[in-house]
């Protein structure tokens, strides 16, 4: 059975232990937590108070995410896709002490700065803008504006309107003056300077013209070149305050360790917290139920025992309708392909595991696409480890073991079908002719010189599947002691697709002859004679009867779709054919002319390796849902999720 | 002076190759437009996305597959290049359409249902398995005509 049998327990005890217990059951990491279904909650849920531990876990990876963006040693490209995780003891870990106030208080304080900087430093950067439209003023800004008798403004206009507008001024009165400046372009910069009487006229004129007095974004000292030395002055303090604060804030790096530990301290904590709604309260008691492995509970009850005897515990088995969670149990060669199963969603409780009647299949499937001794070897090597170097957690690894796996299906497969990338090793230099005759006598089949019979082969491991879900699918039906579809449904279809087999089969084999009609006939017979049962008239027995073989067109729809496992596995030696073939062509011309070969060679391949695994575990993948999973499997279970510590740094030792 | 079936042939390879090759540019601009979208919310998707992006990129190379098993076939690789009737020129170049054309529109096809993929990834990236399954159902197609071109082309005698 790959699916954990699940007992569902209550503990009832003493409210004086209830956080007692529930430390001992988060060490333990074998129950979860759930509310027995129709139970309710009378009155108000107990109050619990998780602000205080959200805020300080927000606290806490406000820092985290401070010291990610400020630290100076970058970690690798690898290390940010997989990071290693922190191995801590449980002592550690459990003591967690940190206390992240001065160091969040400090980050907060540090940004701002940071942020109150880059505000002045890019008001400033606008101000060194504007001035350089004035750059050759020699006029001290501070004297626009006004005087007793006078006021002086600056204009900036096109170069072609200043004549304009200074004989639309000399037809009004001659109470002004104006200077005239290169600015950008093609305008001038005019400083112009009018007596108070003269201000209504000077207005009236420069609405005609359509100008308008700039207006400074601030009060300025000196001329525009003066004040735009002194900014930059000023920004270059700036510049080196902001330095020295980056420099700061980089220190903080070496809070990481206690960031980490503290952050998964919490986040356990929140568990916890967030646990306790799902508790049930007396006055006097507590009740704790949820879901145990049947294996565990041995272990639950010994672990409880050390507490003392304020406790009791109640298990039962599940009872058929509810909904149980699921926890995945197979052996160590079939759960590296749990992962499939996974994707696709998990059995419900009472269906079966897919996982170890796809696992082979998958491994086959996925050497066949790949097919390529080198390839083969590259992935395996990669798949298995990596994951060691890496130190990643679980699921990963077992994702890697699954490609590792594939690699050796490939290896086997490229044996078979001599493609050791393409056909290079067929033009090894003489030296190595040893290595190339050696690899000519494993090859069984070459599928690109006979491309048929590894296309047949393929159909029939489809058509292997395909009987092999069918049959699953009568143990199935016949567990659930509904014999009449087990044997009509899921038998007779089984026995027609195997009949159909027999009868293309003894065209060839003259031993199947006697047999292959009668079968063929008599298991066709079968199927008229019982597909059209449901119905109530006898005419339409039969005739829905006859209708259903045509249900055959869709077996051989799944049977044909397995044609890509050859397909795919030829496309993969030819373009490392292709890759070769260009690699030599580029070779042979003179000087670099072998280096610039290798490359071309080495890229196609790496290119072709990676698109082709791809290939290979998508499709493998898809043939397992579509043709496979059609048969047999219904989904809908949820994954056991046993209440634990929540950490997403550290490694609890 | 009689038509050389070399053309038809070349003709055959060159199909194969470029439409195969549009239908996954396509695909591939799609499938990466949206992705590029996505990850300005969440540049840590790249590999996702990446992945996603990189599904509807077969086709191109099946198109390449082809005309390059039409160029061997032919000799042009090393070796003495074989004669080639006209008849048996306009033969290869049948072949080789099954993959030029479900290529080309396959690939536009598998590139619109990635991008599609890439959205769903955006908002329930637990779902990247499911996600990269729907592309797939697409490029079966493009995988059967690969199979047809490959069949074909093994058919005709030299």
């Amino acid at each position: 059975m790959p699916i954990s049998s699940m007992q569902r327990v209550s503990i009832v005890a003493h409210r004086r232990k209830e956080a007692e217990i529930l430390a001992l059951l988060q060490d333990l990491g074998v129950l979860e937590i759930a509310v027995e279904e129709g139970f309710a909650f009378e009155g108000e849920k107990p109050p619990v108070a998780t602000e205080e531990v959200e805020r300080t876990l927000s606290e806490i990876r406000y820092c985290l995410d401070f010291l990610e963006r400020y630290r100076r040693d970058k970690p690798s490209f690898l290390e940010s896709f997989f990071p290693k995780p922190l191995e801590v003891t449980k002592e550690e870990f459990l003591q967690c002490c940190f206390n992240h106030s001065p160091v969040y208080r400090a980050c907060a304080s540090l940004e701002e700065q940071l942020n109150g900087i880059r505000t002045t430093l890019n008001r400033l950067m606008a101000h060194l803008e504007f001035l350089s439209r004035f750059e050759h003023l020699p006029i001290p800004l501070e004297n626009l504006g006004e005087t007793r008798y006078t006021r002086s403004i600056l204009l900036e206009i096109p170069l072609e309107k200043k004549a304009h507008l200074e004989s639309k001024l000399r037809e009004r009165g001659l109470l002004w003056f104006c200077e005239t400046f290169p600015s950008r372009g093609r305008n001038v910069v005019v400083f112009l300077v009018a007596h108070r009487d003269f201000l209504p006229h000077l207005e009236e004129v420069l609405q005609e013209i359509g100008a308008t007095p700039v207006v400074l974004p601030q009060a300025f000292e000196g001329t525009p070149k003066e004040a735009s030395e002194r900014i930059r002055v000023r920004m270059e303090e700036l510049a080196r305050e902001r330095e020295k604060l980056l420099e700061k804030a980089a220190l903080y790096a070496r809070f990481e360790r206690d960031l980490k530990l503290a952050h998964d301290y919490y986040a356990s904590l929140l568990e916890r917290r967030r646990k306790e709604q799902e508790i049930l309260h007396t006055r006097e008691t507590v009740v704790i139920s949820g879901w145990v492995r049947a294996e565990d509970m041995e272990k639950l009850e010994q672990s409880l025992k050390a507490l003392g005897n304020e406790w009791v515990l109640f298990a039962r088995d599940p009872q058929p309708g509810e909904s149980v969670p699921i926890d995945l149990r197979n052996g160590s060669w079939t759960k590296n392909f749990e992962v499939l199963t996974r994707l696709y969603g998990l059995p419900n409780y009472w269906e079966l595991d897919p996982t170890p009647f796809l696992a082979p299949f998958f491994f086959l499937f996925f050497g066949i696409c790949l097919g390529d001794v080198i390839y083969g070897l590259i992935l395996a090597l990669l798949g298995f480890l990596a994951p060691g170097f890496l130190k990643v957690p679980d699921g990963t690894r077992r994702f890697f073991h699954m490609l590792g796996w594939g690699g050796v299906a490939s290896i086997l497969v490229g044996m078979g079908t001599g493609s050791w990338l393409g056909d290079t090793f067929d033009h090894l230099p003489k030296a190595l002719s040893a290595v190339t005759s050696f690899k000519r006598s494993l090859t069984v089949i070459d599928p690109i010189t006979n491309p048929l019979p590894m296309l047949i082969f393929s159909l029939l491991l489809g058509l292997v599947q395909v009987l092999v879900g069918l049959f699953v699918s009568f143990v199935k039906e016949w567990r659930r002691r509904n014999y009449a579809s087990a044997i009509m449904d899921q038998l007779g279809w089984f026995a027609f697709l195997l009949a159909i087999v027999v009868y293309i089969g003894s065209t060839q084999f003259a031993l199947l002859k006697p047999f292959a009609l009668p079968f063929l006939v008599g298991t066709a017979l079968f199927l008229v004679a019982t597909q059209g049962r449901q119905k109530k008239n006898p005419v339409m027995k039969v005739l829905s009867g006859i209708l259903s073989l045509y249900g055959v067109i869709s077996y051989l729809g799944d049977v044909l779709s397995y044609s890509r496992l050859f397909a795919l596995g030829l496309s993969s030696s030819i373009i490392a054919i292709l890759a070769r073939t260009l690699g030599v062509l580029f070779g042979s011309s003179p000087y670099i002319g072998w280096l610039i070969g290798l490359l071309v060679a080495l890229l196609f391949n790496v290119f072709n390796l990676v698109m082709s695994s791809l290939g290979a575990f998508v499709h493998s993948a898809r043939l397992q849902y579509v043709e496979f999973f059609t048969k047999f499997y219904e989904n809908g279970g949820k994954e056991f999720q046993p209440f634990s510590y929540r950490t997403k740094y550290v490694k609890v030792q | 002076m009689l038509l050389d079936g070399l053309v038809f042939a070349l003709l055959g390879s060159a199909l194969a190759i470029g439409l195969a090759g549009i239908g996954s540019a396509v695909g591939v601009g799609i499938a990466g437009q949206v992705g590029a979208g996505v990850m300005t919310e969440d540049p840590g998707k790249f590999g996702q996305v990446l992945l996603l992006q990189a599904l509807p990129g077969t086709q191109g190379i099946y198109g390449l597959l082809a005309g390059f098993w039409v160029l061997i076939k032919l000799g042009l690789f090393g070796g003495t290049p074989v004669p080639v009737t006209v008849a048996q020129g306009m033969q290869i170049m049948f072949a080789c359409l099954p993959i030029a054309i479900v290529g080309l529109l396959s690939g536009i096809a598998q590139g619109k249902t990635a991008a599609a993929s890439i959205g769903l990834i955006a908002r329930r990236p637990e779902e990247t398995g499911k996600a990269i399954i729907l592309p797939a159902m697409v490029e079966t197609y493009a995988v059967l005509s690969l199979l047809a071109t490959i069949l074909l082309l093994n058919s005709i005698k030299l």
